[in-house]
């Protein structure tokens, strides 16, 4: 008797969820015909190993729509961000953009999450023609994968091509990879590695969140190159100490990750001499960046830079195009251009953000200064 | 519309049946702790994704797939057959970490972290199939996959496995190979976690070994336990249940600041709230060792 009573007792608790679930819904569409907000759906990780990145981008937007709101809107309606977590999970990042296109009705999704979740949801936003606009997946596979698919972070072919070149100016004459293996880390790898015309002598990954670089830094150190390039995120700090425990000479170059005050400050004196590449014009930066801070009191984290530009980019191309409809919204991207927080935004015919603009910065005093390119 | 999103969830909970009920199969009846079960579902997953994309129908590509994964369930069995209890699981957690490195790190075959992306849609005789035709070849899997392993464990076979998982050494002295027939349930379970692999990768399109990781085991291990051990029917309830709840919060209103957190803690809740009142599980019969 005990147990039929359980079950009963969480079969009730269910549908009582599923009815509030439910009435929430009816709620919000009455809502809707009265004040009519536009209504963008985001995918982003917010629980999860990704979180950091997924909140620095929720932040970036959410800022971004609060500047919007307080002007003019959009077409003179305001507008709102439906969040949804995906964990980093492209399974569940799938699962979010069917509820987006099927329940919720969403014509533009932005995608705050990493290559994996955005790959797999591109063909579903190509088959029912939503917009996605990408802010964190930067992986070289994206740019064929559709009309409908954007992203404000450049590819990372861009990246790798214009570290390769750094390189180059500096007259460096044989690199090392320590890249962290994941899409991004390969990405800026094999980019690198094709366009620089000195010799790559020696490419090592290691796994996101590692903590021990040494069998990596020790055969690195044996080949003694003129410069080592490090993809990597947070385990720069880590990477940086140990590259001096072992006493290794040679350059250190770090990917856009590793423009990060944070992990410089963790580092110390270890992060000395430094170059990071970073998008950004340094006024834009500037501007946006006391903006911010001025609004949340604190620096804008890495990451909340690209997915408050797609928030800007989305409004200035829905008010051109005068409409919601997003075959509109796709064919006025591609003319659009504007000056963000990263600098120009604007798309080459694949939907990727070109021409962005970057500066080199060398870690000085543990602070980033521009370098001489 | 909204049948779309409906059959979409349904799918992944069909998947996710054929996966969970053949892991209960090795666990609770077989007496398997089989902790590198989702290498299966990865082999399967990935040898049905390559074998498509080298041309082969996908109806052949998913028994070949089933057959791969099936084949290492069997190599598996062999490696492990000295041992039992914490030791094979802790063999084969080890397996499973093994083959996702090797997913991770097999480069030019696997793309590694990269994934394979454009996974080609299942086709039957040319025509390429809808959500809807899925779903229901989702179900038409998931019931032969259940109707087999119920026939087994109902059989004379189950209850020799039954006997394996009570006392081994009955069995031996009873003279029946134990060691076979361990293998025999092992590769079996592969098979369907196979059959599972091949229809989430052509479902969902894109695969990468993070799909295949540890996290995953956990989810596995939770449905399977919460089901109950040696119940199939209590699996499939609570497959339904994990994989249903988490798209159900995404319906309550939550503010967004708390909104990952929050649908966390409620999702964790409700699995604590079901040991508290049915430790044994939903459907459970017999206690974990």
């Amino acid at each position: 008797m005990k147990n039929k009573n359980t079950i009963l007792i969480g079969i009730l608790a269910i549908s009582i969820f599923i009815i509030i679930a439910g009435c929430s819904q009816s709620g919000h569409t009455t809502k809707v015909a009265q004040e009519s907000p536009i209504k963008i759906g985001v995918i982003a990780p917010l629980t999860g190993e990704a979180a950091s990145y997924g909140l620095a981008a929720k932040q970036g937007m959410d800022f971004a729509v609060t500047e919007i709101n307080k002007q003019e809107g959009i077409l003179g309606r305001q507008i709102k961000l439906i969040y949804e977590d995906s964990q980093a999970d492209p399974k569940q990042a799938v699962s979010i953009m069917n509820k987006f296109i099927n329940v919720n009705k969403f014509n533009i999704v932005i995608v705050a999450d990493g290559s994996g979740s955005t790959t797999a949801v591109a063909p579903i936003a190509e088959a029912t023609k939503t917009l996605i606009m990408g802010t964190l997946a930067s992986t070289p596979q994206l740019s064929e994968m559709g009309d409908y698919i954007f992203r404000t972070v450049p590819s990372d072919s861009y990246q790798g091509i214009e570290l390769a070149k750094f390189a180059e100016n500096k007259a460096f004459k044989t690199a090392a990879i320590l890249y962290v293996n994941d899409p991004y880390g390969i990405g800026i790898k094999d980019a690198f590695s094709s366009e620089f015309s000195g010799a790559v002598i020696v490419a090592e990954a290691f796994e996101n969140s590692d903590s021990d670089f040494r069998t990596q830094l020790t055969k690195i150190k044996y080949k003694n190159p003129d410069v080592i390039l490090l993809v990597a995120r947070k385990e720069l700090p880590n990477i940086l100490k140990q590259i001096r425990t072992l006493g290794i000479e040679s350059a250190l170059l770090g990917s856009e990750t590793t423009k990060d005050q944070e992990l410089v400050d963790i580092a110390g004196e270890a992060a000395e001499g430094l170059y990071s590449i970073f998008f950004a014009e340094p006024v834009d930066y500037q501007r946006y960046r006391e903006k911010f801070s001025s609004e949340y009191g604190k620096e804008p984290a890495a990451y909340s830079d690209y997915s408050y530009d797609a928030v800007h980019v989305l409004k200035k191309a829905i008010t051109k195009a005068g409409s919601l409809d997003p075959t509109k919204i796709k064919d006025s991207l591609y003319t659009t251009k504007m000056y963000g927080a990263t600098g120009i935004v604007e798309f080459d015919r694949r939907g990727d953000a070109i021409n962005k603009p970057f500066t080199m910065y060398e870690v000085v005093d543990g602070n980033f200064v521009a370098a001489a390119p | 519309m909204l049948e779309s999103y409906l059959i979409h969830v349904l799918i992944l909970i069909g998947i996710y049946c054929i996966l969970a009920v053949s892991l209960n199969f090795a666990i609770g009846y077989g007496g398997l702790l089989n902790l590198g079960h989702i290498a299966f579902f990865g082999i399967g997953a990935y040898s049905s994704t390559l074998l498509t994309i080298g041309g082969i129908p996908f109806l052949f590509a998913l028994i070949l797939s089933c057959i791969i994964a099936s084949l290492c369930g069997w190599f598996l069995s062999l490696m492990t057959n000295k041992l039992k209890d914490d030791y094979l699981a802790l063999a084969t957690f080890g397996f499973g970490l093994v083959v996702y490195s090797l997913m991770q790190n097999l480069t030019r075959l696997t793309k590694g972290p990269l994934g394979i992306s454009g996974i080609p849609k299942a086709e039957i005789l040319g025509l390429t199939i809808n959500n809807s035709c899925y779903l229901i070849l989702t179900i038409a899997m998931l019931i032969i996959a259940y109707l087999v392993m119920t026939g087994l464990v109902n059989s004379k076979f189950g209850r020799l496995m039954g006997g394996i998982r009570d006392n081994e050494l009955l069995m031996k002295t009873l003279s029946r190979n134990t060691q076979r027939i361990k293998g025999k349930i092992l590769s079996l379970s592969a098979f369907f976690a196979g059959m599972a692999g091949s229809l989430y990768a052509h479902y969902i399109g894109f695969i990468d070994p993070s799909t295949f990781g540890i996290k995953e085991i956990m989810l596995l291990l939770t449905i399977v336990l919460l089901g109950g051990l040696a119940s199939l029917k209590g699996t499939i309830i609570t497959t339904f249940l994990l994989v249903s709840i988490p798209e159900i919060l995404r319906f309550v209103p939550i503010p967004d600041n708390i909104l990952g957190p929050a649908q966390t803690a409620i999702y964790a809740l409700v699995l604590l709230l079901i040991l508290r009142y049915r430790p044994r599980g939903i459907l459970g019969k017999i206690d974990l060792n």
